[in-house]
């Protein structure tokens, strides 16, 4: 391999590296989906030792046989009920296989970092704050709004400059720069808007 | 450092059953309208099968009760570390606009860094800062010179 094939090789490589370590840092950062963890945690819990009290009180010769439970012993599957409870069930389960398979949007924004033990994260509310502090820096902006989306920032910028265009090229580049600045590891597609302060 | 993905892996197991479940109880109701949803008579025909039924009971329930106290973040989120604490303040010392900083270190899987920063902070510095030296300094002083980091950087209103 000559000199400049192994400088190639190594670049690719490092950068491939970066990349499966931005993605690791995300991973990281997703939702652990806790409320609906909990939620069918504690439902499938109460279900599972309320069974197994039925089957050792009905093992010791005295079952309890709550009432719900003799009724639902005695249903067919030809009672009116059923294909709904069915139709529910299949619902709520294609619900829970999204919720578990679907990556969901991370709790906070990824910073880039050298450290591979180390995983940085800014929260939205933080990254908000600190894009619009970059768009009141400028010139001529007199307030900012910041909306971040899922895969857009909003930037809206109140002014009564004249000279449109460039400030919109102005509060976009300072945007750029402060996310660029921190690492953001983010897609996120900057949006600038501009509102004439009202007279 | 992992991801959490007990919950995920539960909620897609229950999330499967109760398709597989429900898809299941609309073939059935199509097919033999008449047979009983639950048939006990199987439990009185073979005596090992209660005492099966009554084991596998038990451990679902111990694996959900497991599981629910995990979710609820029992052990997730470590103790307070002052010697952390002091470290990191001391490797942030000169960086305008820090809050408030909360180190806890979590068993042996991995530290967590809770930062809140002053609208005027430079945040720019404060990252540098934590990338280069303040965390490696700060798993030294607690002793866990490996150990994954995970730092929750905020910026408040005032």
């Amino acid at each position: 391999m000559s000199v400049v094939q192994d400088i190639l090789a190594g670049s690719s490589a490092k950068e491939a590296e970066t990349g499966g370590r931005a993605v690791r840092r995300t991973a990281v950062l997703r939702p652990g989906r806790t409320p609906a963890g909990i939620a069918v945690a504690a439902a499938l819990g109460v279900l599972a030792w309320a069974v197994t009290v039925e089957i050792i009180a009905a093992m010791l010769g005295s079952p309890l046989m709550w009432p719900q439970l003799r009724r639902l012993l005695s249903l067919t599957f030809g009672h009116p009920a059923v294909p709904a409870a069915a139709a529910a069930m299949i619902v709520s389960g294609a619900v829970l296989v999204a919720l578990a398979v679907l990556p969901g949007r991370p709790r906070l924004v990824p910073l880039e970092c050298d450290d591979p033990l180390l995983v940085l994260g800014l929260t939205r509310e933080g990254l908000r704050r600190t894009v619009g502090a970059a768009a009141r820096e400028v010139d001529g902006v007199q307030r900012a709004y910041v909306r971040i989306m899922r895969r857009r920032i909003e930037v809206t910028v109140v002014t009564d400059a004249s000279h449109a265009g460039e400030l919109l090229r102005e509060v976009g580049a300072a945007v750029g720069d402060r996310l660029s600045g921190l690492g953001a590891l983010c897609r996120h597609e900057v949006v600038v808007r501009l509102r004439r302060r009202r007279i | 450092m992992r991801p959490h993905l007990g919950n995920r892996v539960g909620i897609g197991l229950v999330g499967l059953a109760l398709v597989a479940g429900g898809a299941f109880a609309l073939s059935a109701a199509h097919d033999r309208p008449n047979a009983l949803m639950v048939d006990l008579a199987f439990f009185g025909r073979n005596a090992w099968a209660p005492p099966l039924a009554a084991g596998v009971a038990i451990l679902l329930a111990l694996t959900a009760t497991r599981w629910f106290v995990g979710a609820l973040g029992w052990g997730r989120f470590g103790s307070r570390t002052g010697a952390g604490i002091a470290m990191l303040g001391v490797a942030l010392k000169g960086v305008e606009g820090i809050g408030k900083i909360s180190v806890r270190v979590v068993g042996d899987r991995r530290i967590r860094v809770a930062l809140s920063l002053r609208p005027g902070a430079d945040l720019h510095e404060v990252i540098k800062r934590l990338d280069g030296s303040a965390i490696s300094r700060v798993r030294r002083a607690v002793e866990r010179p490996g150990l994954p980091t995970l730092v929750r950087l905020h910026v408040r209103r005032r």
